[in-house]
């Protein structure tokens, strides 16, 4: 474990990734990869920078150093990644910080590599095994926001998250990015979920409206801890009752 | 509540049809099944007092109106087995009804139906609901001569008692009358006064005819209390006709729809959204996922931070 957290390429990967290098001259510039844009509504996006403000990660007056917001759910199929995804994009427009998504769930059925088109290829799991470089891609159109995919966790998912815990990945990419939005597995039915779960500061939760049980949100409470939970993201929102009575209830 | 709001919004079609449609359907049914007539009459009642010495107000209450007391003793009366058995007689005998068992059902309707109140001090009203004209013109008719009949026989029940007793005192201050003038007439032969002579003052005699003028008043009084209820007893039933007048006759109100027909509407149509709410209650008390973010927060004790609608749909919550 502890070559891992020795190995440089991350900050090799980091800087080639936010300083390209510049085009010799006669020759086209070495092209970066970049993810296809992924078009969320505008109030997609907004209703998701109303999530992220919401955060409160230090106490009122002390500096901000970074924003490890991690994003979870009970189970999967709620719209966390996709949360996550407008997420990252919200504070990265916003902010103009560096900011990446790193995707941990594991065992999400709707990966990043088909949310943002990106060829099958290594991610974090590979560099985790020690196999492969780790691979940072520009979500486009943004040139400050990046995606961490997970690769291939083939049979053992729970070993992979126990070696990004100790590689100590996210504070190594904190100096280099101010944001760091973490697609957390869902919490129920996964065992590794709690371990992953302790790489963000903050978590918020996401529920899906009319789909999620309370029983498990409540468990997921009680696995996540109180304290860690920033809030809860009501997904797929759209109740029939009017708004009128809505305010009366 | 939130959850059981927003499960009648969410299958509202279904929520229409079982707590709308459907008890409309039923009230509007019953509207055409319990159809029936309302029939009333009313009636004018006199003030005792103006029949002189002859008494139509036996068990009165001084305190209330004839109305009043009309109607109070019209309650009783048709809280009564007879007159349900002079009713359901009167019913078959005019043909109202074919037969017993429906005789037996109409008179359970009137039982809850016939109702009898007062309209100031002399006027009564009596209205019934029925299933046809014919039935709530000949209840009501039946009523009003029942209570007459009543009226006229508790007149001549009681004269005739009064009549026997005084006829027993009658004989008793006759015997008495006869005892004293014949110790009079005794005392009066014992005692001769010569004719042109001022009678000497006599105790004796003068107790004597005493006696004889109080037997003999005795005997005038009880006279004239015969001759009273001998009267009342040959006036009773025109007496009764004249106290107890019918001002309008027993007639049927137009329109199908009694109170009761309406009642009754009312009645299964809300009885009919009781399974629709019955569904509703079971499946908001099924229904355990996450809808109302003020429940979220209350259980879990974290704030919703955002909501957000569905990406599909295109369109913010």
């Amino acid at each position: 474990m502890s070559e891992l957290a020795q190995r440089q390429d991350v900050e090799e990967a980091v800087n080639s990734a936010l300083n390209p290098a510049p085009p010799n001259l006669g020759f086209a510039p070495l092209a970066r990869e970049r993810t296809r844009p992924v078009n969320f509504p505008p109030w997609f996006i907004d209703r998701c920078r109303q999530a992220y403000l919401a955060v409160q990660l230090a106490e009122h007056g002390a500096p901000r150093e970074n924003r490890v917001i991690g994003i979870s759910s009970a189970v999967h199929g709620e719209g966390k990644t996709s949360i996550a995804v407008g997420i990252a994009t919200a504070i990265a427009a916003d902010t103009s910080e560096p900011t990446i998504l790193v995707e941990c769930d594991f065992a999400s059925r709707v990966g990043f590599q088909d949310l943002f088109g990106l060829n099958r290829g290594p991610g974090l799991c590979e560099w985790l095994d020690g196999m492969e470089r780790l691979r940072l891609v520009q979500a486009a159109p943004l040139e400050n926001a990046f995606v961490l995919p997970a690769g291939d966790p083939g049979i053992d998912p729970a070993r992979l998250v126990f070696r990004l815990t100790e590689s100590h990945l996210i504070p190594r990419l904190k100096p280099s990015f101010k944001n760091i939005i973490i697609d957390l597995p869902p919490m129920i039915n996964i065992a590794y979920s709690s371990l992953a779960c302790r790489l963000a500061d903050r978590i918020l939760l996401v529920a899906r409206y009319g789909v999620t049980m309370m029983e498990d949100l409540e468990k997921a409470m009680f696995l996540l801890g109180q304290e860690r939970v920033a809030g809860v993201v009501m997904n797929s929102y759209q109740p029939r009752t009017p708004a009128w009575l809505r305010r009366l209830l | 509540m939130f959850k059981y709001v927003e499960m009648l919004f969410q299958h509202w079609i279904r929520f229409a049809l079982l707590i709308v449609v459907l008890p409309a359907i039923a009230g509007g049914a019953s509207l055409l099944v319990f159809q029936g007539k309302t029939g009333s009459a009313q009636v004018w009642v006199d003030n005792p007092s103006y029949f002189g010495t002859v008494s139509t107000a036996s068990g009165w209450n001084q305190y209330l109106t004839p109305a009043q007391n009309t109607v109070d003793s019209l309650t009783q009366l048709v809280a009564t087995q007879s007159y349900y058995d002079k009713l359901g007689a009167r019913l078959l005998a005019d043909h109202t009804v074919a037969n017993a068992s429906e005789r037996d059902s109409v008179l359970a309707e009137v039982q809850t139906q016939l109702k009898i109140s007062s309209n100031g001090s002399h006027l009564i009203n009596l209205s019934v609901e029925c299933p046809r004209a014919s039935i709530c013109i000949d209840v009501l008719t039946t009523t009003i001569a029942v209570h007459r009949d009543w009226l006229i026989e508790t007149e001549k029940n009681q004269a005739t008692v009064a009549s026997q007793f005084y006829t027993g005192q009658l004989q008793l201050a006759q015997q008495r009358l006869t005892q004293a003038v014949d110790a009079l007439n005794s005392y009066t032969a014992a005692h001769p006064t010569p004719q042109l002579q001022v009678r000497p003052p006599d105790p004796a005699q003068d107790r004597l005819q005493s006696d004889v003028n109080v037997s003999q008043a005795q005997v005038n009084t009880i006279q004239d209390k015969m001759q009273n209820i001998q009267f009342s007893m040959e006036a009773a039933g025109e007496i009764d006709q004249t106290a107890l007048r019918v001002i309008d006759p027993p007639r049927v109100k137009s329109g199908r729809f009694t109170s009761t027909t309406k009642k009754l509407a009312l009645m299964i149509g809300g009885g009919a959204v009781v399974p629709g709410l019955l569904y509703l209650f079971v499946l908001g008390w099924l229904d355990r996922t996450a809808r109302n973010p003020r429940e979220l927060e209350t259980r879990l004790g974290v704030r919703v931070v955002s909501t957000i609608g569905n990406l599909l749909s295109e369109k913010a919550p």
